[in-house]
């Protein structure tokens, strides 16, 4: 009997299984989310952004990092294309919440907050010392921030104001990290 | 007398067919029948007409006894007349019973899986506003519900033996609202994943109810979604060979594969490094359209006559990349180049009919080409006028002919297809009409609930036309 057919004559407890396959992966996806937002700790990046539209998803606020480029902590060439970063962060002095990038490594550090995202490498030129720098061009999925239609439209003309200070919150935990919430001119949404 | 079912039937022919080393095509051939009714046989679905039996005994080498009794019998076995008599009525009763699937059936499925697919794509946009009453875990909820709801029918409506437009209509459902719980998720829980991502998503989980309900409508949409992530991820444009035993096994059962065959067409076309994912799309939505206002049967030439325009269409937005100097020279000249060959082809296939319906398809097709030629060629060529007003006028020009050209033929179509009774014709433009009043409040700047709305409402309205030509049908029986 030809595989397909074979797969056929057991329909009911494939479809069960498939059914509750799909609404496990489904439920995995909020549980690690969850998860995070419990047990990571705080941190709030400042970010700038735009509002565009996904027929699929609805209006959103499409973010980017302030400060995109990171000092690159690593020897020469001990890394490849497709490399996963461990992007370091650090709390400002005053600051009691960590809130900046400091530097991005290949290697996990110890005892300090930090998230895995990919990343580019970025070479400077610098004239005076006549020497090239590497930094990182950091890509965490930190880009799309959900809001219905009217907020986001609101948002849309405060984020291209120059005054304004957008921060987007995170719960990081082992370098995984979830948005908790977005603070624009100190107000959360 | 042992009782024979339409599937025992079936095996036994498939076992001896096999026995012989026919295919099916070959044993139709001898039979001087279609490939497809062979198939059918087989699958359980008909059984073979009475007048067939003794030809069909003698090519599998038993006797007609043995067809009958769908197994071999031994040679000392003798059979009572009685006992032939049974066998005799018990293959006409079957063949009574037999469950035929009308054209007319056959288009309440189409329909009743578009209503699906847009009464699903109205409950994302829908969700998709974003309500700010709901909190993170109602939203969860919210996603699920259907899902979940939809899955449970899918299994009772299997355990109850239910019909294809059920099951297939059911099947699509999963699927939409397994991409709209995905959608949702993961706007409740800001995540920040990729629409391709989804679409990656859901095609892998689609697959066990492909294979395991036979989904034909599921395989095109999914498959569908994974050529329009263009192959952004590295392991997509290996995805579409995960479906490929289901397509050999609808090409063996004879069973219809046509769009699947031209999803796999593009799936090849995409491939190549010259053309990206974005073209292979504007050639698949051209050859449907043109697939779509053509009412011709979709034979292996029209196809590739079809496929040779689209192809035609899209070169002429090409992006030519390492190879665009050697192009460039040719630029001026793409719209000509393209399109006078497409043209010629689409003239010297003209239908010879005097059928008001063809004549329509042929003008239209035509005032549409012209067109399309018109404005690329003058685009290329270049005038006075600077580019950018240019471009403006020519978009104007573009889309106010084509809406009239839709929308008039459209009309007219559906008209003459019920004042005829003809419901497929009639049906098939109502399907276009619909198309493009969507396509028209997607490409707006309609807020999303007028969108949602928008949807809900051609999903309600494939289901009424279903309803009233169902309705009219039964009328004209009578």
């Amino acid at each position: 009997m030809p595989i397909i057919e074979k797969i056929q004559s057991h329909k009911t407890k494939l479809i069960l299984v498939t059914c509750i396959a799909q609404i496990l992966i489904l439920l995995s996806l909020i549980g690690v989310v969850n998860l995070i937002l419990v047990a990571g700790q705080t941190a709030m990046v400042e970010m700038t952004g735009y509002d565009p539209y996904d027929p699929l998803r609805g209006r959103y606020l499409s973010l980017q990092l302030k400060e995109r480029y990171v000092p690159l902590d690593i020897p020469e060439n001990d890394y490849n294309d497709y490399q996963k970063f461990y992007v370091v962060l650090e709390k400002s002095e005053g600051s009691l919440v960590y809130d900046h990038f400091s530097y991005a490594t290949v290697k996990k550090p110890d005892n300090q907050l930090y998230i895995v995202c990919p990343g580019y490498i970025s070479y400077d030129y610098d004239r005076e010392t006549k020497e090239h720098t590497k930094s990182l061009r950091i890509s965490p999925n930190l880009n799309t921030y959900y809001l219905n239609e009217q907020t986001a439209k609101e948002l849309d003309k405060i984020v291209w104001s120059n005054d304004t200070t957008m921060y987007i919150s995170l719960k990081i935990l082992n370098g995984n990290y979830a948005i908790d919430g977005l603070i624009v001119n100190g107000q959360k949404y | 007398m042992e009782k024979i079912s339409n599937e025992q039937f079936g095996q036994f022919i498939a076992q001896l067919r096999k026995e012989h080393n026919l295919t099916q095509r070959e044993l139709a051939q001898q039979l001087s029948i279609s490939d497809k009714a062979v198939s059918k046989w087989e699958r359980g679905i008909s059984l073979p007409d009475i007048s067939i039996l003794l030809p069909l005994s003698q090519i599998l080498g038993v006797t007609t006894t043995e067809i009958l009794s769908a197994k071999r019998l031994d040679q000392s076995t003798q059979l009572t007349v009685t006992e032939i008599d049974g066998l005799v009525s018990a293959v006409v009763n079957l063949n009574k019973k037999e469950p035929k699937i009308s054209n007319n059936e056959r288009l309440l499925l189409v329909f009743a899986l578009l209503a699906v697919v847009f009464i699903g794509g109205g409950v994302l946009s829908f969700f998709a506003y974003n309500w700010e009453i709901f909190s993170r875990g109602a939203k969860a909820f919210v996603a699920l519900l259907p899902l979940v709801t939809c899955q449970t029918l899918l299994i009772i409506k299997t355990k109850q033996n239910a019909s294809q437009i059920w099951i297939q209509s059911l099947c699509l459902a999963v699927g939409m609202f397994f991409i709209t719980a995905l959608g949702l998720i993961y706007q409740a829980y800001q995540l920040s994943f990729s629409l391709n991502s989804m679409l990656v998503i859901t095609y892998m989980l689609m697959l066990p109810i492909i294979y395991i309900f036979d989904a034909y409508p599921l395989a095109i949409l999914s498959l569908g979604g994974v050529l329009f992530t263009g192959f952004q991820f590295a392991a997509s444009p290996y995805l579409p060979i995960l479906i490929i035993p289901y397509y050999i096994y609808k090409y063996n059962r004879v069973d219809r594969h046509n769009f699947l065959t031209f999803m796999l067409v593009c799936w090849s076309i995409m491939l190549p490094p010259l053309i990206s994912g974005e073209y292979g799309l504007w050639a698949s939505i051209m050859i449907l359209f043109m697939w779509a206002i053509q009412e011709r049967e979709p034979t292996c030439k029209n196809f590739i006559r079809i496929f040779i325009y689209a192809s035609a269409f899209a070169l002429t937005f090409v992006d030519y990349g390492d190879y665009s100097e050697m192009f460039s020279m040719l630029e001026p000249f793409t719209g000509l180049l393209t399109f006078i060959p497409c043209i010629y082809l689409f003239v010297r296939n003209r239908p010879k009919t005097t059928v008001l319906h063809e004549k329509l398809d042929f003008f239209a097709l035509t005032t549409l080409l012209c067109t399309i030629l018109f404005c690329t060629t003058a685009f290329f060529v270049g005038t006075p006028i600077s580019l950018a007003i240019m471009e403006e006028v020519l978009n104007i020009i573009m889309s106010s002919w084509l809406t009239i050209i839709i929308l008039a033929l459209s009309i007219a179509k559906i008209t003459l297809g019920m004042k005829s009774d003809n419901y497929d014709s009639a049906r098939r433009y109502i399907t276009v009409l619909n198309s493009f009043v969507l396509l028209k409040v997607l490409s707006s700047n309609a807020s999303l609930l007028l969108k949602a709305a928008t949807f809900i409402g051609v999903g309600i309205a494939l289901l009424a036309t279903n309803y009233i030509i169902s309705k009219r049908s039964k009328q004209t029986c009578q």
